[in-house]
């Protein structure tokens, strides 16, 4: 039995080494710690699934209901296993990107990672709203202290001030819930849920609605989305598209499907249309990109949509199918913007018109490159078929309209393989005659990633076996 | 055991240190640092009387259920105001004790009285004591500012005790227990008139303009006690009269009350919005905190008024520490927005606490500003504001925006790592780190007393 | 344990990347995986001879509904499997000598990989397993065609073939959702034994968009294009897609839903789509003179025959002709790919030049052309005399008239090729030499299997009066073609047959395509202005506020006499709303 409160004091404890740099120079590298504190976090995740999760609590404010405690519920173990292991591929690519104040920034990166784990391990509801509140500051300041020079700054105000608002109204619904059943605790919510009046309910969802469409983001509230993605360092913006956004759609499971699922299946049809007009919108957006960062940016939005659209519907099948995508999609976007921050230091261009023939300079890369763009279009034995496969089967049921997404993966064909196309196929330049491939570090985060969308692509039964209880 | 109440120690205290400086003029004893420490120990005692005894309560002033923590917090952020103020190795003349000690009766007798004219008294004798606090220190332009807060402060003074000599005029009684709604216009003129008296203490628009004004010219360390004990009094006594004494539960008096405390909300967070200078935004956001206490306030339930008082506190510690830090990086010159990137090489402690104290105004968690104004959102909820809470959210929006706006220009991290070779700190700056270290702390342990 | 013919393949694939490029390694593992599978699907085909056995396997299950992966082994199934992996040897034998100087691991581990999807698509029975293969065969035939990625022919029509083929692909994925959300299984055979009691939308969505499907993969009207540049591939690469596999698989999906698609009421459509592509297949091939383009454009129009005869209700007949025109066609390519190593060059009026008149290749060429014709005695006859067995007079006539042209286009290139004396003999390599001659003979006298095929599959042959018309039309055409490509006796008649083609392929069809393609490009560059005008209409609208803020700004100004207005105007309102209300 691994309680899980230690998935939460490894990381504080790496916190703590990392601060004490400041006193003392005899510490490991920040980048060790947080390396080893990840391992270590990964390892007790392992042993969880092994030996099962034990539950934490510790009142602090009866008054209010507020007790520091910590559970797994039904959807819990797959998105722990996305913020257990992916920030361990994350840190490779980081440690070679941050050269400034790493120790904050290292600081920064474990407040992340142990904030998105309590997000999802955390039953009070407070607790849950505290550290999706640290996530997306410690983001902010990721974006605006090593992002972008100039714009960094900006883009993280813009993204601070659109995600805050969407925070603001989840509290709204916490508060309301809290109105109504008299306390923060998901369980007891759960069983109160017949107190709320249903003019609560209706309030209650589209708040929550904002807060996810907002979060994932789904039209018309991504207006943060392309310059927060765009000028944050990679590592944020990997963050940012695989962990953050899946917040989003984890609220909008746990909450919108799992407390107010009777006003979900009440508006179903205009939330996959809507779904569907995002995921075709966003389509339409990629494609128009030249730049490998922003294509890969809006796609990510793309498979946000999907997801939206599969947890839309209601149907347990597609909501399962929505958290094989929500997880795989994380490995691979990780992945994909890995590559394009490998390409961006190599060729100095993110312009994929620019770039070309690199194939036969960087087998390794232009390996991974194919084989991340064939997972995200969603090829058989991969890691985003199953999760399309049940998202379309569940949500056909309710909405044949749910189909015309399929439209869009056919646009975003075009546009990866426009990609393939233009970056690794054709004649080398002269300029680029001296590329180097992958490094070690770079192949085996790469493999990691590779590794883990291959297994969740050939045995989806491992992630769908632990939500049983959907 | 009677008599172990903070306002008698206080009284006592004050009376103490009027002989003892006799008798130390009279010794000619030039050393006035031990009176500083006496003063100190005074406040101390007086928490400790207050968490052990509670408050006085005789004829003109008495408790309610909140008083007690009320003054609590009160004293508590006026001992580590005052171990501030005399941390700084300046002569600090004997004056200050005293009048600081007088502010801090007045604040705490505010908080107890039970009659309009005790509550005018002690109102009246925290401005005086803050008048001269504010001067005491003749920086820059602490003349201009202290004859704005003298000038106004005296017109509201008038405009408060017109108000009570109408509602005497109308109810035939000033003592709260007493008092009963009559409808006799005059009555409900100096009802109006209150209001607005006391919306001058506690910075409601359009009763706010001097505030920034004043805060911006009086030292950091003053504006400090001002923005958070003093306002703090003025919401108090607001909440005193209107939940206890008046129980004017009409729609319409709520509707007054949040569409003040809504115009409050908003026009600081645009006004802050636009400000250059550090400290006047901090002006603006407290101003805007004001406005959300009495958002709570004006809902009128018992859920509001504990939500609101502990907003006040929240905001009270919030608003001393940001000051009490940005005093330390006033003596530098930091005074523009653009300018904060240099504020971490002043003090790093100083630093974090500030960054944190702005978190705890922004609402964010896990400080008690968030839970304030989670207490807030509960109030409003329960009574059934569900468009108002969203109405909020946008102010909020728009002073996330300003707050993190400072914070972004401070590289508050990005600096501390790189003033690897500064100069030693001195002891006084240890002494001052020190403080503010408590009150961030109490930052995240207030929550129990939400 | 069917899944045993698939694995060695699948191994192979694995091994090959990781033995690197050991000098021809990768060829034998391929070659050997290959022989093992063909052994395999023998001893199969022989056990399972007359049987119908699911082998079902769970991928995953969930909320009750389970996804299963399952194959079947029947004669139909079994017999393609053996013809896949037969092929498949062939063509491996013939790559040994074709990609010698190229890089191996990677080209045979996709060569491997393309094999295994190949195989195990055949023998899937489950339309997930179904649809995983086909995707399978999609990548990496994308993979294949891109294989020589420097160049910038391969780079494009790579991407064209994946692009247009995904199309297919989708359509499938869609008609597996629709049809498993009414059916809640993906086994065909339920599919097959349920598909009149579907609800009838489902049947007719379902049946359109494997419809869709089939034609995508099979380079049918109006999806052809794809295939026509697929030629800038490897040739072994072009041999297998041709010949049992990629192609192939778009005929043999309808085949297997064949009562689906008749349900659906789809087949007329098909034998329309199937006749408008076998013409413009011929009329095209009519000007090309890439050698592997006329054979591709044969490989469309014999995709055609194949999908008039399921539109037929012939599915004996399509197989076989499938199987026929597999052999012959795999030897035209190796053919070709055989002239290309020693010449360099495709081009039949470049090759014309080099005399190649009675060297060995003579005899086989000869043999595959007139398959492509059908003239007897050849296999192609007997196939076609099955392949048209349900027409009815209107595609007798029609298919005497496409007839002609095929006889016409094949035999043009023949001529063109082999006009002119040898004068020095071909050198003669053994992985050429032996798939072509061995070929070439079952091409040549493998009519009789048709009398045997009976056993195997269910097909009928009449060798009536039109059998004999379509034949006549043929030699005619031979005949022609020879006045005129190889006596070139009426110059101006060819000279106007060519421009007469010009003119059709002048119908602009490709650039069509190309013009759909750029509008959806441009539009979705229009659409991504549009959003970044959005994205920043929003922030725009957020710092229109502060535009708003610095104008009160102004009202604090430390003016002490405006602050005092202030407040008198407040205290004056505060009391006139307090007296008029309360």
């Amino acid at each position: 039995m691994i309680n899980l409160i230690f998935l939460l004091i490894v990381p504080a404890i790496g916190m703590l080494l990392i601060m004490l740099r400041w006193f003392s120079n005899k510490l490991p590298s920040p980048e060790v710690i947080s390396l080893s504190v990840m391992a270590v976090d990964a390892v007790l995740f392992g042993l969880g699934l092994l030996f099962g999760f034990g539950s934490f609590s510790a009142n602090i404010n009866p008054s209010i209901s507020f007790s520091f405690s910590l559970q797994e519920n039904f959807i819990t173990i797959p998105f722990l296993l996305l913020a257990t292991v992916l920030p361990l591929a994350i840190l490779l690519f980081a440690v070679k990107e941050v050269k400034e104040s790493k120790n904050v920034f290292y600081l920064f990166y474990l407040l992340v990672y142990v904030s998105v784990i309590s997000v999802f391990v955390s039953s009070n509801l407070i607790i849950f709203f505290v550290f999706w509140e640290i996530a997306v500051l410690s983001l902010f300041f990721i974006t605006g202290l090593w992002g972008d020079r100039e714009k960094g700054k900006r883009a993280a105000m813009k993204f601070l001030v659109f995600t805050q608002f969407g925070s603001l109204t989840l509290l709204a619904v916490f508060i309301l819930l809290f109105l109504y059943t008299g306390s923060f605790n998901f369980s007891v919510i759960a069983s109160r849920m017949s107190l709320l009046p249903s003019y609560i309910e209706y309030i209650s969802f589209f708040l929550l609605l904002i807060t996810v469409m907002i979060k994932m983001p789904i039209f018309p509230l991504h207006g943060w989305l392309l310059d927060s993605y765009y000028y944050s360092p990679s590592s944020g913006t990997m963050f940012l598209s695989s962990m953050l956004s899946k917040l989003g759609g984890f609220a909008f499971i746990l909450f919108g499907f799992g407390l107010f699922r009777n006003v979900l299946l009440n508006f179903r049809l205009p939330l996959i249309a809507l779904g569907v007009f995002t995921a075709i919108y966003i389509a339409f957006t990629a494609s128009g990109q030249t730049d490998f960062k922003k294509l890969l940016s809006y796609s990510s939005m793309f498979y946000m949509s999907l997801v939206f659209i599969g947890i839309s519907s209601g149907v347990n099948l597609a909501v399962a199918g929505s958290v094989i995508l929500m997880i795989s999609h994380g490995f691979i976007i990780t992945l994909l913007f890995g590559i394009s921050y490998i390409l961006m230091q190599r060729t100095g261009t993110n312009e994929t018109a620019n770039m070309g023939g690199l194939m036969s300079k960087m087998p390794a890369l232009s390996f991974f490159l194919i084989f991340g763009i064939f997972a995200s279009l969603g090829v058989p034995g991969l890691s985003n078929f199953p999760g399309e496969l049940l998202i379309f089967i569940g949500s056909y049921a309710i909405a044949g309209i749910s189909l015309f997404a399929i439209f869009g993966v056919m646009l975003s064909t075009n546009y990866y393989l426009r990609v393939i196309k233009q970056v690794l196929f054709g004649q080398i330049k002269k300029a680029f005659a001296g590329l180097k491939d992958l490094s070690k570090q770079e192949t085996i985060a790469m493999c990691f990633l590779s590794f883990f969308i291959l297994l969740i692509g050939l045995f989806p039964s491992l992630i769908l076996n632990t939500i049983g209880g959907l | 055991m009677e008599y172990l109440n903070p306002q008698y120690v206080l009284f006592a205290g004050i009376l103490l240190l009027i002989l003892v400086d006799f008798l130390r003029h009279s010794m000619k004893i030039n050393k006035k640092t031990f009176m500083h420490y006496i003063t100190a120990a005074v406040l101390g005692l007086a928490i400790v009387f207050d968490a052990l005894y509670g408050n006085m309560d005789i004829h003109l002033f008495s408790e309610v259920p909140y008083s007690q923590f009320a003054v609590g917090f009160m004293l508590f952020i006026s001992f580590f105001i005052y171990l501030f103020i005399i941390s700084d190795k300046n002569e600090h003349s004997v004056a200050i004790d005293i009048s600081y000690l007088f502010a801090v009766l007045g604040s705490t007798l505010v908080v107890l009285s039970s009659n309009l004219l005790s509550l005018f008294l002690s109102i009246e004798l925290l401005s005086i004591s803050s008048y001269a606090l504010v001067y005491m220190y003749k920086s820059g332009n602490a003349l201009e500012g202290a004859v704005k807060y003298l000038s106004t402060g005296i017109i509201s003074m008038v405009i408060l005790i017109f108000g009570i000599s109408l509602i005497y005029a109308g109810a035939g009684t000033l003592s709260f227990s007493s008092l009963h709604v009559v409808s006799y216009l005059p009555f409900i003129a100096g009802v109006a008139i209150v209001i607005a008296g006391l919306g001058f203490k506690s910075t409601l628009v359009p009763f706010h303009m001097w505030a920034p004004d004043t805060y911006e010219s009086s030292k950091s360390s003053v504006t400090a006690f001002i923005s958070s004990v003093s306002k703090a009094a003025g919401l108090i006594a607001m909440i005193r009269i209107f939940f206890f004494a008046l129980p004017v539960s009409s729609s319409f008096v709520t509707a007054l009350f949040l569409s003040i405390a809504l115009i409050t909300i908003f026009l600081s967070a645009f006004l802050a919005s636009v400000q250059e200078r550090i400290k006047r935004i901090l002006a603006y956001s407290s101003i805007s905190q004001a406005g959300f206490a009495f958002i709570s306030i004006a809902v009128l339930t018992t859920r509001g008024i504990n939500a609101a008082v502990f907003y006040i506190f929240a905001f009270a510690v919030a608003d001393a520490i940001v000051f009490l830090a940005y005093d330390m990086f006033e003596d530098k010159n930091v005074i523009y927005k653009k300018e904060s990137g240099e504020i971490a090489a002043i003090s790093r402690i100083g630093a974090i606490s500030f960054f944190i104290g702005i978190l705890s105004l922004a609402g964010f968690p896990p400080t008690i500003g968030f839970f304030g104004k989670l207490l807030i959102f509960y109030a409003l909820f329960s009574s059934g504001y569900f468009a108002l809470v969203i109405l909020v959210f946008f102010a909020l929006l728009v002073s996330t925006f300003y707050y993190f706006s400072i914070l972004s220009e401070m590289h508050v991290v990005d600096k501390i790592m790189k003033n690897k070779n500064r100069s030693p700190i001195k002891k006084e700056q240890r002494v001052k780190e020190a403080i503010l270290i408590v009150l961030t702390l109490s930052l995240f342990v207030g929550v129990i007393f939400a | 344990m069917l899944y045993l013919i698939i694995l060695p393949l699948l191994v192979s694939a694995v091994l090959i990347p990781f033995l690197g490029e050991r000098k021809n390694a990768g060829w034998l593992i391929s070659l050997s995986a290959a022989v093992m599978s063909f052994l395999l699907s023998v001893f199969f085909f022989i056990s399972y001879f007359n049987k119908n056995i699911v082998e079902s396997y769970n991928w995953f299950s969930f909320a009750g509904l389970s996804f299963s992966l399952s194959f079947i082994g029947n004669n139909l199934t079994l017999f393609m499997a053996l013809l896949v992996s037969f092929i498949s040897i062939m063509v491996l034998m013939f790559a040994g000598a074709y990609m010698r100087e190229e890089k191996h691991a990677r080209f045979y581990s996709e060569m491997s990989f393309f094999i295994f999807s190949m195989l195990g698509l055949v023998m899937s029975n489950s339309l997930l397993l179904f649809f995983i293969f086909w995707e399978f065969v999609g990548i990496t035939s994308y993979l294949l065609i891109g294989f020589w990625y420097d160049r910038e022919g391969p780079a494009v029509s790579s991407k064209k073939a994946l692009i247009i083929t995904r199309i297919g692909d989708l359509a499938f994925l869609a008609a597996l959702v629709v049809v498993f959300s009414s059916l809640k299984t993906f086994s065909i055979s339920t599919l097959l034994s349920a598909a009149y009691s579907l609800p009838a939308n489902v049947i007719l969505i379902a049946g359109s968009l494997f419809t869709i499907a089939a034609l995508s993969k099979a380079a049918q009207f109006p999806f052809y294009t794809w295939l026509i540049d697929a030629m800038e591939g490897p040739t072994p690469v072009s041999a297998l897609l041709h010949s049992a596999t990629m192609v192939a698989a778009g005929a043999y999906l309808l085949v297997r839903l064949l009562p689906l698609i008749s349900a659906a009421g789809l087949l007329n459509l098909i034998v329309v789509f199937g006749f408008i592509t076998a013409f413009t297949g011929a009329l095209l091939g009519l000007r090309e003179r890439h050698f592997k383009k006329i054979l591709a454009y044969s490989t469309i129009e014999s995709l055609a025959f194949m999908f008039m005869a399921i539109g037929t209700l012939n599915a004996g007949g399509a197989i076989f002709y499938l199987f026929t025109h597999a052999v012959f066609k795999s030897m035209l390519f190796f053919i070709s790919g055989g002239l290309a190593l020693v010449f360099g060059t495709y081009d039949v009026y470049e090759l014309n030049k080099k005399k190649l008149m009675g060297t060995w290749l003579t005899i086989p060429a000869f043999i595959g052309f007139a398959s492509i014709s059908a003239i007897p005695p050849f296999m192609s006859f007997f196939a076609h005399s099955a392949l048209t067995h349900n027409f009815n007079i209107f595609e007798n006539t029609a298919f005497v008239f496409v007839a002609f042209l095929t006889a016409l286009f094949s035999f043009r290139a023949f001529f063109a090729i082999f006009k002119g004396k040898a004068n020095k003999r071909l050198k003669k390599e053994f992985n050429i030499f032996f798939p072509i001659i061995f070929l070439s003979v079952i091409s040549a006298v493998g009519g009789v299997f048709l009398f045997f095929f009976k056993g195997i599959i269910n097909i009928a042959y009449s060798f009536d009066a039109f059998s004999f018309i379509a034949l006549a039309a043929s030699l005619l055409g031979v005949f022609i073609s020879y006045e005129i490509f190889y006596l070139r006796k009426t110059q101006s008649f060819a000279a106007k047959m060519n421009g007469f083609a010009e003119k059709l392929s002048g119908y602009n069809y490709e650039r069509f395509i190309i013009a759909i393609g750029n509008a959806i490009s441009a539009f979705g560059f229009y659409v991504g202005k549009f959003d970044f005008m959005f994205s920043n209409a929003m922030s725009r609208a957020a710092e229109s506020t502060f535009i708003l803020s610095s104008k009160t700004r102004e009202i604090e100004n430390g003016d002490a006499f405006r602050y005092l207005t202030a407040v008198i105007v407040g205290l004056t309102a505060v009391i006139l709303v307090a007296v008029i209300f309360i």
